[in-house]
Formats: structure tokens, C-alpha cells, sequence
């Protein structure tokens, strides 16, 4: 089950000490049921409050969201995202099978409307079987990250949300947990939306990849990823990605760069 | 201003409590009564006061030495803080309850025991802030005088010291009330005079007015030496950190 | 199986200065014997024979005192607690009491002892009094620190996760409390015990601090020894007990540090 993501003319505002911080000017983003999206943009672009303006954490200045017809709020009440942070957020106390069931804990284990994954399906699922009972402090960080994020999939969400879920991995477990989570992603089926620093990330997970710039934040350019899937390592080597790629490039840091290498007609991004 | 402005509102709140709930005279007397107290006996409460301030300023000092000269110790031989360390972190947080009985086995009754028992309660913070100060020194500044060929006293000298200095205050403020404190009850076992003791004697005596204005001046002490050591102290540290 | 692994390691950690204890005991006598010490350094095996003669002595005497200290902190343990609690649920008074609780440890028990001795007559209530005012505040910050502990992410995971306020106190903001918590009953327990004896100083008939006084008065160095052992004892073995309950209900993370 999947939701689709409508965000319509939507802006935030901080007030802090002196001037108040425009962190999202008008932002549209229409994101269809089932879809991987990526957001990419400079630090401050507000990203990481676009994602949290759709999981209700906040709510915007103005502007709609709408969550499959629904308000965040009322997604959020049913239990239908899923939310993986940058760090993994895991309760020290718990071990990786309470932690993954902390959901189940806080819905009532049998007032839970859907029918929820097994805890074993999920752990199976991330690759962490062996590891039922392990306290986090004993697992590497991206095991723990994996942890987070069967744990965002334990009431079968309809939008997964993912805060650059693995910056704080080196470039080969990345790499690895790329490939983990769009094999996880295409067996629940749900859409999700993820915000990233990296392009390459952007482009080989996304269905679409979203550029934004930042103070104040808006969407510069939408770039479509045609790649099929399931998507493979060797995909990274064609020219359709080394095209995306270039395309997101050019949404973040302008047309000059592509004109200075020489290279031919910039590329369309529509 | 404000600290003004709030111990008069606590004054007046103190009057009228007493005078509104009936406060007996020999439970809690009026502000003005302590006052009068103080008045009549100044003397006396001066005088004890400054035996019980010389047995902690001595205490202190002597502490101060000592501590000084092993953190000084420690800086320059490693192998030596290797060693004596532990047997230091023994006596980590020497209750005044366990030392002052000892203590008084030993010197007896009299001022000496109260300054033997001030310097081994301060001993312990005033190391450990020494040790931090003479560690703190810009590792830049220690490093340009060892380019430039500086021998380790000259480091020591030159930068280490001026570097520690504030945190000499540090050690001071931590250790400053506990200091009049430990020498308070060091008088309460061994019956010097001293602040400590009249205010044990007043109260047996049920000199109430006496009795709370001694109260008083003990806790005005011990706050001026926190107040004083902790104005030395950002004073220095405002001036090292630039 | 993390529960099963902490007891060898208790032990491991207790072992060595037990040892050295041991031996160092052993040396004082020898050096007594061989009257190398000063006077007032008694032979171990005159304070153990202090005990063995009277051992009410012992009874009479630590009982008081522990129980004194034990009623003033358990009376300290639930003010403090639910005095934090409120302050980090109501902003407003966070203020005042934390000020309050700096006041009341920073009067020393020098000012406090007389003047409660002169409410509450002689009697244990002042030494329970003095012993309950000397332990609050670290209770008071561990438990304050304590409900602060679960950091920003850990709130947005529960709230994401449509977590009731009870749901939130109960899965995050109670467990991820409880180190800071220990941390600072730990502390606390030594506090009052020595809050009691100081006490004692200022006018008791029975009780460590009051066998102290009268040790002193008739220069009976054996018996000032014993005083102070069963002090120190007394206040470590508080500690010690905490730190061994702590070792095993705080299993997912090291000893934490309470701010002062």
C-alpha cells in the first residue's frame, strides 16, 4: 500500500533572533503512489524540513500537504509513515527486536489495524538475522541504521521518509545499503522520499530527483531517472546516468560548469 | 542592584513572616533583633570569626604549597605522576567527618588541628585544578618556546605558570567553602574558638539572636570567599583566553 | 546474557584494592608491633579487639546512625524527585527549584544543625533532617538531567510515531532518565550519611558521630579509629550498593557523569 505526496505552494518560515529565516518559498512537489524520490540540495535548502513538514513533525506557514487525500496529521495518526533519521535513533535500552517492535509497543500490539510483518520477516529482511537480541552499542552503525529501518517498516507504512539515512557511513557500506534499501524498498512497495547529499545516490535510488536551492529554499529543477529496475551497480557506468547525473549537477550549481568542461548542448531537465 | 534589591525583599518577607505567623522570639527572631545582636556583640563575633578565617587562610596556603609544588612535580616527570597519582586519587574526597577525629588524635586540641584538617580537604581540588592549569597553557605558545629552545623550567616559567594562574583561582573558589566550613567543624570536636564554636555555644546557651547572627556572619564568610575567588578567577581566565 | 557477564566483572574490579587493603592492614600491625608507629596510630588488632570485647558498641551505635541517614534520604529521594519532575513538566517553576535546591546545598550544616536542633529539640529528627537537606541535590540534578536525557531525534521518533504523552514518557523519557538517575541516588547515599554524623557532632546521645565525641574526649585512640572506620564504611557501603544495582539494571551504557 502506498500513498502519493501532493505539496502545493508550501512555505516555511523560522523566527529565531533577528531577521525570521525563509526556509521554504513556495515549494510544489506532486510525488504519484509507489514512487522513489530523491531531494538533493545544498545545505540549508530545507530539505530536512520539507521531509519533516510531510511527517508532521511541523506544520507549514502555508501552503497544503496532502498525504493520499489526507492531512499529514491524520497519516501520522494511522500509523502510515515510516521515518528514518540520520542517525539511527535507536533506544539503547532495547534490543534490535524490541527496538524494530517499539512501534507495535506504541500502536497496541493488538489494536493494530493493518496486519504487521512478523519481527522476523523484517530482521530477515535487513540482513540482520543472528542479531535478534544484540543492545545497539554493540552493532556498527550501519547495522543499527538497518535496524532503523525495518523498524520504519514494521506497521507496513505507506510513505517512508529517509533523512540522509546513510551520511554518516563510509563510501562502501553506502554503497552496499543503497543496493539493501531499494531491495527492501521494492518488496513493500511503499513511496518513498528521501534526502540526500549525494548525487550519485540520488540519481541510482530515484525514480525522480528533486533540486533545490537554498535561502530561501525552492525546487530549481526536476530531473526524471529512466533507468529500469531493479537497478544494478553496472548502471552507474551508462551514459543515461552520467546524463542524470550532469542534468542535477547543473540544478545545483548552474549552467557554467557544463559550458567551462566543453561539453556539448546542455542537458533538457524538465 | 538586583542582589540588593533582593536580600531587602528577603529581609521584609522574613519580618513579616515572623510577626505573622507568631513566630515565638527564642524560634526565629526578627531581622532587626539579629541585628541588634550583632551589634552588642560584635566583638565577639569578629573575633572568633578571625579565628576560625586564619585557621582556613593558613590551611589554604599550606594546601595551595603542597599542591602546587606536585602538580609542578608531575608536569616535569612523568614517571613521577605515574606513580604518586593513584596513591593520590586515594584520598579523592576525604570526608571532614573521617579526617577531623584524626586529626585532633594527632594535634590535638587547638588551632592546628583545624588548619591540619582545612589543608587536607582542599588538598585534593587545588591539585586537581593546578594540574589543569599547568596542562592548559596554549599548546601553541608551549610549542614556540620548545622551537626556540627553551628549557622545560623556562616553559614552565614562561608559559605554563602565567597559563595556570586563574585556575589557581579555580582551586581556591572550590576549595575556599569547604575550607571555613572544615574548620567550623573541626571546632565543634575539638571546642577552639572560632565561629564554629559559638555558634555550638549559643545554641546550648539558647542565645537565639546570638545564635543567628553568627549563623549569619558564617554564611556571609563563606560567601565572600566564593564570590571574591570566582571575581579572581574570571578576571585571569577573561585575560588568558583573550 | 549482558546481566550474567557483570557479576565476574564486579567482582574483577573488587578484588585488587580489597588486596591491597589486605596488606596494608597487615603492615600497620607488624609496624605497630615493632613500635615503629606514633602514638596515634593504633594496631589494627586493638580496634578489631574493641569490637570483639563489646560488639554492642558496633550495634548500638552504627544502627542509629544508619538509620537515621537511610530515613533523611529516602525522604530527600522522593522530594527531590518529585520536585525534578515537576520542574522539567512545568517550565515556569523549573527556576525556582533548581535555585531552591542550590540554596539548601549551599547552607552548610554548620548553620542548619543548630538552628533545626533548636526546632525540633534533641532527638533523631534533627540528624534525619540535617541527613535528608545534605542528600537532595544530587538527586534533585539526576533526576532534572535525567528527564532531559532523550535528545531531539528520539522525541521526533515518537512523535512520528503518534506516541501519547504517557507512551512517550514510558518508552523514552523514564528509561533514558534512569542512568542520570542512579548517578545521582549514588552520590547521594555517602551525603547523608555523613549529613547524619556531622550531625551527631552538634548534640546526640547515640550514633557514630556521638561514639566519635566520646572517643575523643577520653583520648581513646582505638575507639577514634573505629569511629572512623565504621564511618567510611558506612558512607562507601552506601555507595557501594547503588553502584552494584546500577551495574546491573543500567546494562546498555557506561556510568554517566551528573553536572553540579
Amino acid at each position: 500500500m502506498s500513498r502519493d505526496i501532493q505539496i502545493d505552494q508550501v512555505s516555511m518560515v523560522f523566527y529565531g533572533r533577528g531577521e525570521p529565516v525563509i526556509a521554504l518559498d513556495k515549494v510544489d512537489m506532486h510525488i504519484p503512489a509507489g514512487q522513489f524520490a530523491a531531494i538533493i540540495g545544498p545545505s540549508g535548502c530545507g530539505k530536512s524540513t520539507l521531509l519533516r513538514l510531510v511527517a508532521d513533525v511541523m506544520q507549514p506557514f502555508a501552503g497544503t500537504i496532502a498525504l493520499g487525500g489526507e492531512t499529514p496529521a491524520a497519516a501520522r495518526h494511522a500509523h502510515s509513515l515510516g521515518f528514518v533519521f540520520q542517525a539511527p535513533t535507536l533506544l539503547p535500552w532495547r534490543s534490535v527486536t524490541q527496538n524494530i517492535e517499539l512501534p507495535l509497543d506504541v500502536v497496541g500490539r493488538r489494536s493494530a489495524r493493518r496486519s504487521a510483518r512478523t519481527t522476523a520477516d523484517l530482521i530477515a529482511l535487513v540482513g540482520l538475522r543472528g542479531f535478534e537480541h544484540a543492545l545497539p552499542h554493540t552493532l556498527s552503525g550501519g547495522m543499527q541504521q538497518r535496524v532503523a529501518i525495518a523498524r520504519a517498516l514494521m506497521l507496513t507504512p505507506d510513505i517512508l521518509l529517509l533523512d540522509e539515512p546513510f551520511g554518516a557511513l563510509d563510501e562502501i557500506t553506502r554503497q552496499r545499503m543503497n543496493l539493501e534499501l531499494l531491495r527492501i524498498w521494492s518488496e513493500s512497495g511503499t513511496s518513498a522520499l528521501l534526502v540526500t547529499h549525494s548525487i550519485a545516490e540520488a540519481v541510482f535510488m530515484s525514480d525522480r530527483v528533486y533540486v533545490m536551492s537554498a535561502r530561501p529554499g525552492r525546487i530549481t529543477s526536476i530531473i526524471d531517472v529512466p533507468l529500469e529496475r531493479p537497478r544494478r551497480l553496472e548502471m552507474m557506468r551508462t551514459p543515461v546516468f552520467f546524463d542524470c547525473v550532469n542534468a542535477v549537477r547543473d540544478g545545483l550549481f548552474g549552467h557554467e560548469m557544463t559550458q567551462a568542461a566543453g561539453q556539448g548542448q546542455p542537458v533538457e531537465a524538465y | 542592584m538586583q542582589v540588593m534589591l533582593g536580600a531587602a525583599f528577603v529581609l521584609a518577607a522574613w519580618h513579616m513572616a515572623v510577626r505573622g505567623f507568631g513566630i515565638p522570639k527564642y524560634l526565629v527572631p526578627v531581622p532587626l533583633e539579629v541585628a541588634g545582636a550583632v551589634q552588642l556583640h560584635w566583638r565577639t563575633i569578629a573575633s572568633q570569626a578571625g579565628f576560625t578565617l586564619s585557621a582556613a587562610a593558613c590551611g589554604l596556603t599550606l594546601s595551595m604549597v603542597l599542591a602546587t609544588s606536585l602538580a609542578i612535580s608531575f608536569t616535569m616527570s612523568r614517571k613521577f605522576a605515574q606513580t604518586t597519582l593513584p596513591v593520590v586519587l586515594v584520598f579523592r574526597s576525604t570526608p571532614v567527618a573521617a579526617v577531623a577525629p584524626i586529626m585532633m588524635l594527632i594535634f590535638g586540641r587547638g588551632i592546628s588541628t583545624s588548619m591540619a584538617v582545612v589543608t587536607i580537604v582542599s588538598f585534593f581540588p587545588m591539585l586537581v585544578n593546578m594540574m589543569r592549569g599547568l596542562q592548559s597553557a596554549d599548546r601553541n605558545a608551549a610549542e614556540l618556546l620548545y622551537v626556540y629552545g627553551a628549557s622545560r623550567w623556562q616553559q614552565l616559567r614562561m608559559v605554563r605558570i602565567p597559563y595556570a594562574l586563574p585556575y589557581l583561582f579555580t582551586g581556591l573558589r572550590v576549595a575556599g567553602s569547604s575550607a571555613i566550613l572544615g574548620a567550623m567543624l573541626s571546632e565543634w570536636i575539638t571546642g577552639t574558638k572560632g565561629l564554629g564554636n559559638l555558634i555550638l555555644e549559643s545554641g546550648e546557651l539558647r542565645e537565639t539572636e546570638l545564635l543567628w547572627a553568627a549563623v549569619l556572619t558564617s554564611v556571609i564568610v563563606a560567601l565572600t570567599v566564593f564570590w571574591s575567588t570566582s571575581a579572581a578567577e574570571k578576571r585571569l581566565l577573561r585575560w588568558t583566553q583573550r | 546474557m549482558v546481566a550474567a557477564s557483570a557479576m565476574p566483572q564486579a567482582l574483577s574490579a573488587v578484588w585488587r584494592p580489597l588486596l591491597t587493603g589486605i596488606v596494608l592492614i597487615g603492615l600497620i600491625e607488624a609496624a605497630k608491633r615493632g613500635h615503629l608507629l606514633p602514638v596515634f596510630v593504633p594496631a589494627p588488632s586493638e580496634v578489631v579487639m574493641e569490637v570483639w570485647n563489646v560488639p554492642r558498641l558496633v550495634t548500638a551505635n552504627l544502627g542509629p546512625t544508619a538509620w537515621k541517614a537511610f530515613v533523611g534520604y529516602c525522604i530527600a529521594a522522593a522530594i527531590a524527585i518529585c520536585a525534578g519532575s515537576i520542574a522539567v513538566s512545568l517550565r515556569v517553576l523549573y527556576g525556582p527549584i533548581y535555585n531552591f535546591g542550590v540554596m539548601i546545598h549551599s547552607v552548610p550544616i554548620i548553620a542548619t544543625a543548630p538552628l533545626l536542633a533548636l526546632w525540633l529539640g534533641t532527638g533523631p529528627q534533627v540528624q534525619i533532617a540535617i541527613a535528608a537537606l545534605a542528600s537532595q541535590f544530587p538527586m534533585l540534578v539526576g533526576t532534572i538531567q535525567g528527564l532531559q536525557a532523550a535528545d531531539a531525534r528520539q522525541r521526533e521518533l515518537m512523535h512520528v510515531l503518534a506516541a501519547s504523552r504517557w507512551q512517550m514518557l514510558r518508552y523514552l523519557l523514564i528509561p533514558s532518565a534512569l542512568p542520570y538517575l542512579f548517578a545521582g541516588l549514588k552520590i547521594a547515599a555517602p551525603s547523608a550519611v555523613l549529613g547524619a554524623i556531622t550531625a551527631e557532632w552538634a548534640g546526640a546521645e547515640r550514633g557514630v558521630g556521638a561514639m566519635m565525641l566520646y572517643a575523643l574526649f577520653s583520648y581513646d585512640t582505638p575507639k577514634v579509629w573505629l569511629s572512623v572506620v565504621l564511618t567510611c564504611l558506612l558512607a562507601g557501603g552506601g555507595f557501594g550498593l547503588w553502584a552494584l544495582v546500577e551495574r546491573f539494571a543500567i546494562y546498555w551504557q557506561r556510568d554517566v557523569e551528573i553536572a553540579d
